[in-house]
């Protein structure tokens, strides 16, 4: 049994690169007002956090819990050819913006901004403290290429490049399935990806960080996540009360365990927690475990 | 079906009729799906006691040629297998009869539909329904055939049919049939706390309670997995054909939710995480709007078979 949680340092500051009071480095007038042949319908329209929900409807609430400070969407079209909208988020730190990126990321890299994807007339990018969403109606060989100018023109237009937030890298790489990595920001969104957290066993307040991945091929349910508590207390209770849920019986925390749908190993680390779902066997959880371990070792120093 | 079985929804739909009939009477003090259950419960009452739990029916047809070979939805199509359906939910042979068990000559009747500009409720196939319920309350009756603008248009309504098409939603999991009536409120947002676990309550207000008399869910071309600003992406959207049809909105919205689970698995290989459908459940837990239990409805199979991924 690893009791490796006695090495970790208390860890509380997630990298975020630049500060919560950075200025909005874009102006509306540096958004293109034509884009090749297609042309924007007006002005760029600007929703904040309350009227967000006139347009997007309830799939605002996704954003807002990533700290989305305001969205500016504009229309592009031109005669004949489908239109393509443009949706810029401000978010208030840029692991909002990453965060977002990642929760619905799916398609390969489109080498846009600092991240991409571009699948099916869709280009999703994020720069800074903007995560970037431009989409054709229809995807078109014009239309596809327009997506791609539009969203290579901004990227230059929203500021320097920031950090990622530093538990980004603390998946194991090894049997990390490709573009499955998701950032969260809130419990609200974690419960999205995490069946088990539904009703935030964890105990985790609003904007807690999490990082979540999966392991092996398609169809494996083996899950990563590794979420920072406010302290080493609400990280140890936090994990107290998920083992208790879990399977119906007390665990102690790092040891590993078996229900019905795989091996499992939850446990507090200095003021994270580390829970590996569902792996295949016993040894797969230890070695995820060393190595996030480690990773955190390394983080600390 | 078995000499049992007709027996049993045989005396059902003497039972439902009497009821539907009487609700009449009694000005259609009863909502719909409150009539169903209720039957439905009698029903079981009598051969499992009083400890069971209400069942629901819903028909779910099926029909390639609703779609055109340009992907268009081909309205009339549409209008006919919701009239096989409503006869088949209804047990009734002719078209009139059924439509006319749910909405009479008393009723005010509106339809509320959904706009969302990307799968949105076929206004054409809207504008036929709307025919349909003419014919049942008067052919010069103003009908009223909305979505923004349900809480005006529709207040004074007593009698609604509810239809829009089926697809996931960012944060309430699925946009269905219970979903579909969150503009008779004047504050949707207040309504997305624990991912849109009370939209049920919707239903039990004022304006709107014991008013839905019959429930559509188009799964034409369903949204099975949705991203971006509005949550859609033409990629996860296939040609289904079909339409779910009951009095109860949660019956109809458990199976469409399960309709686009199974799909992501049989597409992706594994379910895709996305927004629980919490709300329905809560529906019938809380709200007492509908059964969402799938091992407690009841669906009859219409049409096409191939790839219904719903047994």
């Amino acid at each position: 049994m690893h009791h490796a949680h006695y090495l970790i340092p208390l860890i509380l500051t997630p990298g975020s690169g630049i500060s919560a009071q950075a200025q909005d480095v874009l102006q509306n007038e540096a958004i293109p007002g034509s884009i090749g042949k297609w042309h924007a319908e007006g002005k760029p329209f600007t929703y904040d956090q309350q009227t967000v929900f006139d347009y997007m409807d309830g799939g605002a609430e996704v954003y807002l819990a990533y700290g989305m400070k305001n969205v500016r969407a504009v229309r592009y079209t031109s005669p004949g050819e489908p239109s393509i909208e443009l949706s810029i988020f401000e978010m208030e730190e840029p692991a909002g913006a990453f965060g977002v990126f990642t929760y619905e990321r799916l398609d390969a890299e489109a080498g846009i901004g600092q991240d991409s994807e571009y699948g099916g007339g869709m280009l999703r990018f994020w720069q800074g403290r903007y995560f970037v969403f431009v989409q054709t109606e229809q995807e078109t060989p014009a239309s596809r290429d327009a997506v791609l100018a539009l969203g290579r023109d901004l990227a230059t237009r929203l500021g320097p490049d920031a950090s990622h937030p530093y538990l980004h890298g603390v998946l194991p790489n090894e049997g990390l399935r490709p573009l499955s990595e998701r950032y969260v920001l809130s419990p609200l969104t974690l419960k999205n990806l995490e069946p088990t957290l539904f009703d935030n066993p964890l105990g985790l307040p609003q904007h807690a960080p999490a990082t979540m991945g999966r392991y092996g091929n398609l169809g494996n349910p083996e899950r990563i996540l590794v979420v920072l508590f406010p302290d080493e207390e609400a990280a140890r209770k936090g994990v107290g009360s998920y083992l208790k849920l879990r399977c119906g019986q007390s665990h102690m925390p790092a040891e590993a365990f078996q229900c019905d749908t795989g091996w499992n190993l939850v446990s507090a680390l200095g003021n994270h927690g580390v829970l590996v779902l569902d792996a295949p066997d016993e040894a797969s959880v230890r070695k995820h475990f060393e190595q996030i371990t480690l990773k955190l070792m390394e983080i600390s120093r | 079906m078995s000499r049992k079985d007709k027996i049993s929804s045989r005396r059902e739909f003497l039972i439902e009729t009497a009821l539907a009939a009487t609700g009449v009477a009694l000005g259609q003090s009863l909502s719909a799906a409150q009539t169903r259950q209720e039957v439905k419960q009698a029903g079981k009452d009598d051969q499992a006691g009083p400890s069971a739990k209400p069942r629901a029916k819903v028909v779910l047809i099926r029909d390639k040629n609703v779609i055109t070979t340009d992907g268009a939805v081909n309205a009339a199509v549409a209008a006919s297998m919701i009239d096989q359906a409503l006869c088949e939910l209804l047990g009734t042979k002719k078209l009139e009869d059924a439509w006319g068990q749910l909405f009479g000559p008393r009723d005010l009747v509106g339809i509320k539909t959904n706009v969302y500009a990307y799968l949105d409720t076929p206004p054409d196939l809207s504008m036929l329904l709307k025919r349909r319920l003419a014919a049942c309350v008067n052919p010069e009756a103003n009908i009223p055939v909305t979505d923004r603008e349900a809480r005006t248009l529709l207040a004074d309504r007593t009698a609604i049919l509810n239809i829009r098409p089926v697809r996931t939603h960012h944060w309430s999991g699925i946009g269905g049939c219970i979903k579909n009536h969150i503009m008779f409120v004047n504050n949707p947002s207040f309504y997305h706390a624990d991912s849109c676990a009370d939209l049920g309550a919707i239903w039990n207000l004022p304006i709107l309670k014991g008013k839905t008399r019959l429930n559509i869910l188009l799964a034409l071309k369903p949204l099975f997995y949705g991203r971006g600003a509005h949550d859609f992406d033409p990629r996860y959207q296939w040609n289904y054909c079909g339409i779910f049809v009951s009095r109860d909105p949660v019956a109809v919205d458990a199976l469409g939710a399960e309709l686009l689970r199974l799909k992501r698995i049989d597409h992706f290989g594994e379910d895709k995480a996305v927004t629980p459908t919490n709300h329905i459940q809560m529906a019938e837990k809380r709200h007492g709007l509908g059964v969402s239990d799938l091992k407690r409805i009841d669906v009859a199979h219409l049409g096409w078979k191939e790839g219904a991924l719903l047994s």
